[in-house]
């Protein structure tokens, strides 16, 4: 079984989400990687772009789950690596603060009735 | 769908009758529970295909989990705790129409890489598509055990159903998947998605597998 490398090919933005190509970028990206709907509108007028359609329907099953795999991994730990959104670690902050407030006030409510 | 008790899920209400001590301080629970906000990001972003939906769910599931933080029982699995809640929340929402799950399509011309130079690169945006097609019951198990590399048991208890059902949606969400990848059949079903999840056969395993020794 090969070593998987897990590196993703990504954009990422400053905000921390998935961002997105330029116009240029997109093209280059389109013209290496040509789209699946695309490529059933071509139909036989270029006959490289037929052989590469037959080509790919005769993916074997064993790659398909492969690349399955290896996408559902990627996508997930693509996730994890991304930083934390500061409003999450806000809201423990602020959740940990009323409950620390809440309870210094009861200490204090106690301590004064004895 | 089952909408188990967090607790009873990692059982947490077992340990809690052998130990009634054994809870986090609150600075301890925070720390676990900051740990896990990574992972609950990742499942919430692969179960609801949107960035932001899956980040409403995540700050609802801290919320929850802090305000059950005295059910939780130190030893036990806070990923597996919190993942219960935000699964719980998620369909009830999704219940409740409060949102439906859909694909994003800022990730249209991302690209994961392919495992092998000599394969096709494989776009995110197909994969979460493709997932938006399939159940949301297979969709959790495909997410639990083949992303998050849950075993099949501990995914089965986060889902709230028996082993054998689990392996049957992660097997029946990897047919599908692998057919609408290799063929690139998406339909309407990925934009606005909506689906129901049990199905009978899954109920019959399900009580199949509660009658087995």
């Amino acid at each position: 079984m090969p070593q998987l490398d897990f590196s993703i090919v990504g954009f990422y933005g400053t905000n921390g989400a998935l961002g997105c190509l330029s116009p240029d970028e997109t093209e280059i990206k389109r013209l290496v990687l040509p789209d699946r709907n695309e490529k059933h509108d071509l139909g036989s007028e270029d006959s490289g772009l037929e052989k590469q359609a037959s080509e790919e329907s005769m993916i074997n099953p064993g790659e398909v789950q492969e690349r399955l795999g290896f996408g559902l991994r990627s996508m997930y730990r693509s996730v994890l690596e991304e930083p934390l959104p500061a409003d999450m670690m806000a809201l423990l902050d602020q959740l940990d603060e009323s409950e620390g407030s809440g309870r210094s006030d009861r200490d204090s409510g106690t301590s004064s009735s004895e | 769908m089952k909408a188990k008790d967090p607790a009873e899920a990692t059982g947490i209400q077992e340990h809690h009758r052998v130990s009634e001590t054994a809870k986090l301080s609150t600075a301890d629970f925070k720390l676990q529970l900051t740990d896990t906000i990574p992972h609950l990001r990742a499942f919430g972003r692969s179960l609801s295909g949107n960035p932001d939906l899956a980040d409403d769910l995540v700050q609802d599931t801290l919320l929850k989990a802090w305000g059950a933080r005295d059910r939780f029982v130190a030893g036990t699995s806070m990923k597996a705790w919190t993942f219960v809640i935000l699964r719980n929340t998620y369909f009830s929402n999704m219940r409740r129409k409060k949102f439906t799950a859909n694909y994003d399509e800022t990730v249209a011309e991302r690209v994961l890489s392919a495992p092998a130079p000599q394969q096709e690169p494989l776009h995110l945006a197909d994969l979460q598509r493709a997932l938006m097609e399939i159940s949301d019951d297979q969709r959790e198990a495909v997410i639990l055990v083949g992303a998050g590399g849950y075993s099949y048991e501990e995914a089965a208890e986060i889902a709230g159903c028996a082993i054998g059902t689990m392996k049957s949606r992660v097997s029946r969400a990897r047919q599908t998947l692998e057919g609408i990848l290799a063929d690139g059949r998406f339909t309407d079903a990925s934009i606005g998605h909506d689906k129901s999840t049990s199905t009978a056969l899954e109920n019959i395993i399900d009580a199949v597998t509660e009658l087995a020794p």
